[in-house]
């Protein structure tokens, strides 16, 4: 009986040899080692000989590609296929796929809330103190709200009620948050404005730093994974009383939702003395999950390219429906799969990043270098069976070839026809079939 | 065409195919290679026709409630690459002698 990790072994390694050698290699293999296990050989030694089973997988499939040359992609559809299933499971692992990530142990609960700003349908984040205190008081739907203003100078910040980073649930890499008893000249830096200014100097904490013409005390260093409103905010300070206007977050109370908060909300605000407000006020879950709407763009952005892809084929006039419904599916299916490794990567840099035109453009040019290649690719193929087209020779008399365009034909290993690919791109590439005179060169292929 | 140039290894797989050593763990255990040489060299060596390699009939497997195996047979073209082998190799000439007592053994 052979010991279960040396099955596994051939096994694995059988997965490297061709398919049309596959089993009987498998069997030789297993015979070999049923009879050395017969002979009483010990499992680590039968464990060492199977291990050999891999170097004699590799000269098979090294043997293979010099007889066929090398083929990425030899079978069409399958590899596709596995490319989407590897990427689909990238994405279960990392998580993308459940829950997404956030920087906010709250997350759940916390919402902005806006009203419109009365300026071609914007809305607006910031709302007076007054309405703010009213809110703090009589809101039921909300257990907490925490205020803040940005600071547009030259350092950008944010300046915040003590109860910021507790209210997110969020602490600093180094140091610690406000405390009540904080004077206000104390600052929360960003880790990046750490590494630029202070060139990560663990002393930071207890230093004295001049922004934007005021003198603060660094008590803390906030993650580079934190981000609130903005990943340019380099420092966050205690919100002083004297701002009129102010922007809060609220920490939803338990059982309650979003919409329930942005209707409480538009009633305390008919208290206040703004009618206007009291019809466009919005409360929105602070981090939304916006994977939906990426695998949308995902999918769209595959169906879009599988169209370029076989609208290019028309273009060329090249095969018949069959062949340009083979290279759109596997156009689609690659960048299906480019669309979950790209979810992936959201969550894991973060939620700012999905928002970003450059990255987006990043990622077309990515879909855009795929279908190219997968077009190539394909129009190397035979029209019939799909296998890699070989042997190019240059068609026509040394004269032509200098006063025509220049050409190449390819011919298909199972001989079902010839493809002409002109060198210029105006000319449609032409298949030609094999008559059946062709047919016993292509006999012996081992197809 | 001129006959290949067999490296240390393939001529030691060889002599032991040729001297009756016809499985693939068997020519292991002789020459001391190990599983990841042997069977790749045998697989060159079946490549250029200097072996046979041959899947033992079903019954003689079945008769001894095993599975089949299959053995290795040098060729006529691999006895002459063999003999220019042991040309080049004199310790393989040295110890050829020895081999075929063993298998007589």
């Amino acid at each position: 009986m052979i010991p279960l990790p040396c099955r596994l072994v051939i096994a694995v390694a059988a997965w490297i040899v061709p398919k049309s050698k596959r089993s009987e290699w498998k069997h030789e293999w297993h015979a070999e080692l049923w009879h050395r296990a017969e002979a009483g050989t010990g499992p680590r030694e039968l464990l060492d000989c199977a291990r050999g089973a891999f170097r004699d997988a590799i000269w098979f499939l090294q043997n293979e590609r010099k007889r066929y040359g090398f083929d990425l992609f030899r079978h069409p559809l399958r590899t596709e296929l596995v490319f989407l299933g590897a990427a689909i499971l990238i994405s279960a692992i990392s998580g993308a796929l459940t829950a997404p990530r956030t920087m906010y142990a709250n997350a759940g609960r916390l919402v902005t809330v806006s009203h419109a700003s009365g300026f071609a349908g914007g809305r607006d984040s910031m709302f007076r103190r007054k309405y703010v205190a009213l809110v703090r008081l009589e809101s039921e739907s909300l257990e907490d709200l925490t205020i803040y203003r940005p600071v547009r100078e030259k350092t950008p910040g944010l300046l915040v009620s003590r109860n910021f980073l507790p209210m997110f649930g969020a602490s600093p890499l180094l140091g610690r948050g406000f405390n009540n008893g904080d004077p206000d000249n104390v600052a929360i830096i960003s880790e990046d404005f750490w590494h630029q200014q202070f060139h990560s100097d663990r002393r930071v904490i207890g230093a004295s730093a001049l922004i934007n013409n005021s003198q603060y005390i660094i008590i803390g260093v906030m993650p580079r994974r934190f981000w609130f409103i903005s990943e340019k905010l380099r420092f966050y300070a205690p919100l002083d009383p004297s701002p009129s206007t102010v922007g809060f977050v609220g920490l939803l109370a338990p059982g309650q939702t979003a919409q329930d908060a942005g209707a409480e909300l538009g009633r305390i605000s008919g208290e206040v003395d703004s009618r206007s407000l009291s019809k466009a006020i919005e409360a929105q879950p602070l981090v939304r999950d916006s994977r939906l709407l990426e695998m949308l763009f995902g999918a769209i952005a595959a169906f879009g390219f599988a169209l370029l892809g076989t609208a290019f084929l028309a273009i060329k006039r090249l095969g018949g429906t069959r062949y340009t419904l083979v290279l759109g599916t596997r156009i689609a299916i690659v960048l299906l799969g480019l669309g979950f490794l790209r979810l992936t990567e959201l969550s894991l840099t973060g939620p700012y990043t999905a928002y970003s035109l450059f990255h987006v453009w990043i990622y077309l040019l990515i879909c855009f270098a795929a279908t190219s290649l997968l077009i190539i690719d394909h129009r190397g193929r035979c029209l019939v069976c799909l296998a890699k087209l070989r042997m190019p020779a240059p068609i026509g008399v040394w004269s032509s070839q200098i006063l025509d365009q220049p050409v190449t034909e390819y011919v298909c290993p199972a001989g079902h026809g010839a493809l002409v690919i002109a060198g210029t791109g105006n000319t449609p590439d032409h298949w030609t079939v094999l008559d059946e005179t062709w047919q016993d060169l292509f006999a012996h292929t081992d197809q | 065409m001129s006959a290949p140039k067999l490296s240390y290894a393939a001529a030691s797989i060889l002599l032991a195919v040729g001297n009756d050593y016809r499985y693939g763990f068997d020519i292991m255990d002789c020459t001391g290679l190990p599983s990841g040489t042997v069977y790749p060299a045998l697989r060159r060596l079946e490549e250029g026709r200097l072996v046979n390699a041959e899947w033992e009939h079903d019954s003689i497997a079945r008769r001894d409630q095993r599975p089949t195996r299959k053995y290795y047979a040098i060729t006529r073209s691999g006895e002459a690459v063999l003999e220019m082998a042991l040309k080049r190799y004199p310790l393989l000439e040295r110890i050829a002698p020895e081999l075929r007592q063993n298998v007589r053994d």
